[in-house]
């Protein structure tokens, strides 16, 4: 793979950095790029852009009863593993 | 500085989504100012493979204009004309790729000595190119004759010299359909 190339997995692990627009305009350049020619990687960034903007419309209170305490107990377990 | 660039359908922005107010009556389009973090993006001749989308256009950039990796950003931009002739110039170049990466990949299968992993890849990337050409994508079908080249070339350097090669031939398309019909 050339130096300017990026690969399907190396977009994946930077897409939420390029939503967030926080890649510096050189990786931007190459993301932007390989958009251009990978249709799957079009798809995969519009599913992320779409699970952002449905997240970020979500509140405390959507969650059904028992929902944040469930969440929770899992989070304090996920943290306690290495 | 006038310079190309590629949009998507409905002269949108294709990773911005920004629909440009287009030229009117012969006359230029708006400028468009961008966000400094953002910058208005444009392409050099050597640049157009990287950025092939479904619609060409000359853009006009405002004097801070600076190259960079594959583009030229500017702080403004406006649309000058549409590339009337793109849409038939990206199907020849597509099967430009296509038939540039069986030819030579044939050659080299028929010369012998390639190993049968590269020589699958080969026929992978040969296969790829002409069915992303009878597709009508363009920008897929000249990526994968560019991954031809760098296996071929055993190099990654190989990838580059295709799309310089690529970007000629369109420079030269571009150049034919810019010139009086006889």
């Amino acid at each position: 793979m050339s130096a300017t190339e990026l690969s399907c997995r190396e977009l994946v692990e930077l897409a939420s950095d390029y939503v967030e627009r926080r890649l510096p305009l050189a990786e931007r350049t190459r993301f932007e790029m390989h958009l251009c020619y990978c249709a799957p990687c079009r798809v995969y960034l519009d599913q992320i852009r779409a699970t952002i903007a449905t997240a970020g419309r979500l509140t405390e209170d959507d969650l059904p009863a028992g929902s944040r305490e469930t969440l929770l107990a899992a989070f304090r377990e996920w943290k306690k593993t290495p | 500085m006038i310079a190309y660039k590629f949009l998507s359908r409905g002269a949108v922005g294709p990773f911005s989504g920004f629909r440009w107010p287009t030229p009117d009556g012969g006359a230029a389009g708006p400028w468009v100012e961008a966000r400094p973090e953002d910058g208005i993006h444009a392409c050099r001749p050597v640049d157009l493979p990287y950025w092939i989308d479904e619609e060409l256009w000359d853009a006009e950039l405002s004097d801070d204009a600076r190259e960079t990796s594959h583009q030229l950003v500017a702080s403004r931009g406006r649309l000058v004309r549409r590339v009337e002739a793109w849409p038939e110039i990206a199907r020849a170049f597509a099967a430009h790729c296509s038939e540039t990466v069986r030819a030579r990949v044939e050659a080299a299968l028929a010369a012998g000595g390639v190993t049968a992993e590269r020589a699958a890849l080969l026929r992978g990337y040969s296969g790829d190119a002409e069915a992303f050409a009878r597709a009508g994508n363009v920008a897929a079908a000249a990526f994968a004759a560019a991954r031809a080249a760098a296996v071929l070339a055993g190099d990654p350097e190989g990838f580059a010299a295709e799309r310089s090669r690529q970007a000629a031939w369109l420079e030269r398309a571009l150049a034919s359909a810019r010139l009086p019909r006889a």
